[in-house]
């Protein structure tokens, strides 16, 4: 194959995909067979070309051509248009360079320079680092439970969490965590246009987008690409060439993935006009079925409910003094029914009706011959995940993989599953990050961090240096406890309510929290090293933002504490470790906080002080042998 | 864990009036078009490429060494354009990785070895996980955490994270200290 340019394409901007002509040519017919190349100087330098006396005259069966073969010869082109991105880019480069001045160049070239000296050290590098990480990663593992996170809180559940995954309940004046509160979906978005949905629509859509689409083979959101089409022409070939360049082209859209370089033509999805939406939607093969099922299921539903208040209805029928609504109203069941907005009892009852239930069959299809005779190609059959993506199709072939409508994301806000009240409420506008309610412990309980500590040896005692931080806008004073002084939270007195809270359970199941209760346990804070901890009162100033230009620590000459600066204050702790404590086993030691937090709800109160507790658990590194 | 000091040799960095520490070692093409929005750290092998297009940092960005910052590319029909490239405060980029992004949110930390392909958008408060390859046009929506090739959605982030990005990135400015000679 000769590597030669065709000069004549140099002027036009489209070549076929099938035979790289830019005449136009036998594939003229075929729909998408032309592409256009951003600038068609570059395609030739990386496309080894014939020049078109040496291109074969092509068989007119070609327009029967696999499919296939054709979408894979699109995907190389399309990888080296994108090469020819690349070098087009380069280009400019170098063009910006020699237009500005020299030094720049040098620059590149040092650019260049550092590049290869850097790929050489990694290739050296990575053969020595390679086992070395393969170690590491061993002990990560075993590590990785109680490691990354080295301050630990209590939550009033008895969970040990990082500060930063636990919320405040300022009504309950208690640490919660993921596990104690209540999430809802607040709203509805898609990840990736980033628009609202409401709820409403998005269980219609099935929470999916409208517009966005995931690639089917890697799950990588898809991009639109344009295209310029010609506009087909049904005159014959020969002799519509002036009627051609008449025409406008049409700009069409494409999906095509940027990761792995799907493409919505690759499964023979034809191109859209216009840039989003319009993408042909399947149905559900089993569609009808699962509607059936599904108004089966609501009539047996309807019927149960039906059935309970006639027996409640019964039980009261005995005081036949009384006068019932609908003796009164004149109002019948089925009015009374369709008011309310539920379904008629004859539909209802046809729904049942006409239900078939589905055979269980013993009878299995035998394997067709060719599984057992024909070779597989295993790049043409999908993997479980991609199967499973679309479970209604469940595709076995790549032919037929279809765009995925983007799955939408939510915002969540929580709620204290005891007392009702919100903790987290987000903002509506899906890309805002601010909260109207946000009650973090990481803003209300005092914040402590390790700074450094001796190594851990059993038998032995180790200075421990911890930053305290007061995250409130109130002074605090803190006070520094074993975790087992901690006194017993009082059992708050409710029994005179107790008729009402009964009925109120048996009216709404959530607010029943008897197997919340159940699950509460005492955080394990059992280790070996303990701290001793010093007689005496912590006061930390509020936090204010503005005090954190001025960088100068004030230094005590306390033997406790190191240093304070505005809303922090470092502390020297004495670390005992028992000698019971095994070599190379994680040093733990457990610690209580007692603080005064100033509780400013309801503003219009005035605020009230309460004494709240803590306890924590540091984690100290491995004991040294 | 509080972050502990990091030293760096005072003749190799250059510190403005607004508080930018730059390495000598760094390569910025067109200086002219590369704002630094002050307290920004430039680690020493980074190349900010400000002769494609402007590229903008808001406060207090990391950007660690070895690190790539690149305006984006699009292609058109009569070749190729390049996009400014816009970084909000508080933002960590780690060693060794390729910054191709169109808009960097705040309170964004994006690990090391990892590839951001060219016009994504990362919003506010997201994080990359190290050697994520993020590929191009991707949207990362805030509180998202992204992991892998490609990377993908693996959990969300604590509420809180403004604030942890906000210290995080205050205290290793603070705790970036150049060698005293005794």
């Amino acid at each position: 194959m000769a590597q030669k340019i065709c000069r004549r394409l140099f002027l036009r901007k489209l070549t076929c995909l099938t035979c790289a002509s830019g005449e136009r040519c036998l594939h003229y017919s075929l729909p998408n067979s032309y592409v256009e190349f951003s600038n068609p100087l570059h395609i030739f330098e990386s496309l080894e070309l014939e020049s078109e006396t040496e291109t074969p005259p092509v068989e007119v069966n070609e327009e029967n051509l696999d499919r296939r073969e054709e979408t894979d010869e699109r995907d190389s082109e399309e990888q080296e248009e994108e090469e020819l991105a690349s070098e087009t880019e380069e280009q400019e480069d170098n063009e910006m360079d020699s237009e500005s001045e020299e030094l720049e160049s040098e620059e590149q070239e040092k650019d260049e320079l550092y590049s290869e000296t850097k790929e050489q050290k990694d290739n050296e590098l990575d053969s020595e680092t390679e086992e070395l990480e393969d170690r590491e990663r061993d002990s990560e593992t075993e590590e990785q439970e109680n490691w990354p996170d080295y301050v630990k809180y209590a939550c009033s559940c008895g969970q040990l969490k990082p500060i930063t995954n636990l919320y405040f309940c300022r009504h309950c004046l208690q640490i919660r965590c993921a596990f104690c509160i209540c999430h809802e979906v607040d709203s509805h978005y898609c990840a990736n246009c980033l628009e609202n949905m409401p709820s409403s629509e998005a269980r219609l859509k099935k929470n999916r987008c409208s517009s966005c689409f995931d690639c089917p083979s890697c799950f990588h959101t898809l991009s639109t690409r344009a295209t310029l089409a010609q506009p087909r022409q049904p005159t014959e070939q020969g002799s519509g060439d002036t009627k051609v360049e008449n025409k406008q082209p049409k700009k069409m859209y494409y999906l095509s993935c940027f990761n792995c370089r799907w493409t919505s033509r690759d499964v023979g999805i034809p191109d859209q006009p216009v840039a989003s939406g319009g993408w042909p939607e399947r149905a559900n093969p089993y569609a009808t079925r699962v509607n059936q099922l599904l108004d089966y299921y609501k009539a047996i539903a309807q019927q149960e409910k039906q059935e309970k208040l006639d027996r409640e209805r019964k039980k009261f029928a005995i005081r036949g003094k009384y006068i019932t609504l609908t003796d009164k109203t004149g109002l019948t069941g089925a009015m009374a029914r369709n008011i309310a907005g539920l379904p008629s009892s004859e539909s209802s009852s046809s729904a049942i009706a006409n239900f078939t239930p589905s055979q269980a069959s013993a009878e299995v299809e035998e394997l067709p011959e060719e599984f057992y005779t024909k070779e597989l190609n295993l790049n043409q059959i999908t993997s479980m995940p991609q199967r499973l993506a679309s479970p209604e199709w469940q595709p076995t072939h790549v032919s037929r993989l279809h765009p995925i409508a983007k799955l939408l994301s939510v915002k969540r806000s929580q709620r204290c599953r005891v007392c009702d009240h919100n903790l987290t409420k987000p903002e509506y506008n899906p890309g805002s990050i601010k909260f109207k309610i946000e009650l973090l412990a990481f803003y209300h309980v005092p914040e402590v961090k390790i700074i450094s500590y001796e190594p851990i040896k059993p038998g032995c005692t180790s200075a421990l240096f911890l930053k305290l931080t007061n995250p409130t806008g109130h002074e605090m004073q803190i006070r520094l406890m074993q975790p087992e002084d901690i006194p017993e939270p009082e059992e708050r007195v409710e029994e005179p309510k107790s008729i009402e809270k009964s009925l109120e359970k048996s009216l709404n199941l959530e607010k029943d929290t008897t197997w919340y209760e159940t699950l509460k346990r005492k955080p394990n804070l059992m280790s070996d090293c303990r701290i001793t901890i010093p007689d005496v009162t912590l006061t930390l100033a509020q936090r204010d933002d503005a005090a954190e230009y001025d960088d100068d620590a004030t230094h005590d000459a306390n033997d406790i504490i190191l240093w304070r600066k505005s809303n922090k204050l470092a502390l020297r702790l004495q670390v005992v470790t028992s000698e019971g404590a095994r070599a190379g086993s994680m040093a733990g030691a457990a610690l209580a906080l007692q603080y005064r937090y100033r509780n400013a709800v309801p503003p219009a109160a005035p605020p009230r002080d309460h004494t709240l507790h803590a306890a924590l658990r540091l984690q100290l590194g491995a004991v040294c042998g | 864990m509080e972050l502990q000091d990091t030293y760096y040799n005072k003749a190799e960095y250059v510190e403005t009036a607004s508080g930018n520490k730059v390495s000598r070692q760094t390569v910025l093409c067109g200086s002219q078009n590369i704002v630094l929005h002050g307290k920004v750290i430039v680690q020493s092998d980074a190349i900010i490429r400000g002769d494609l297009a402007n590229v903008k940092t808001g406060r207090f960005c990391i950007i660690s060494k070895g690190s790539v910052i690149r305006p984006p590319f699009k292609k058109f029909s009569k070749g190729v354009a390049f996009f400014p490239l816009q970084m909000g405060d508080h933002v960590f980029v780690g060693e060794n990785t390729v910054v191709n992004a169109a808009v960097v949110g705040s309170f964004v930390y994006i690990g090391k070895n990892v590839v951001i392909g060219r016009r994504c958008v990362l919003k506010d408060c997201c994080m990359i996980e190290d050697n994520s390859v993020l590929p191009a046009e991707t949207v990362v929506p805030s509180f998202a955490r992204y992991s892998g090739s490609p990377a993908c959605l693996i959990t969300t982030l604590p509420e809180a994270m403004p604030d942890l990005m906000t210290e995080f990135t205050k205290s290793y400015y603070q705790h970036f200290l150049p060698t005293t000679v005794n």
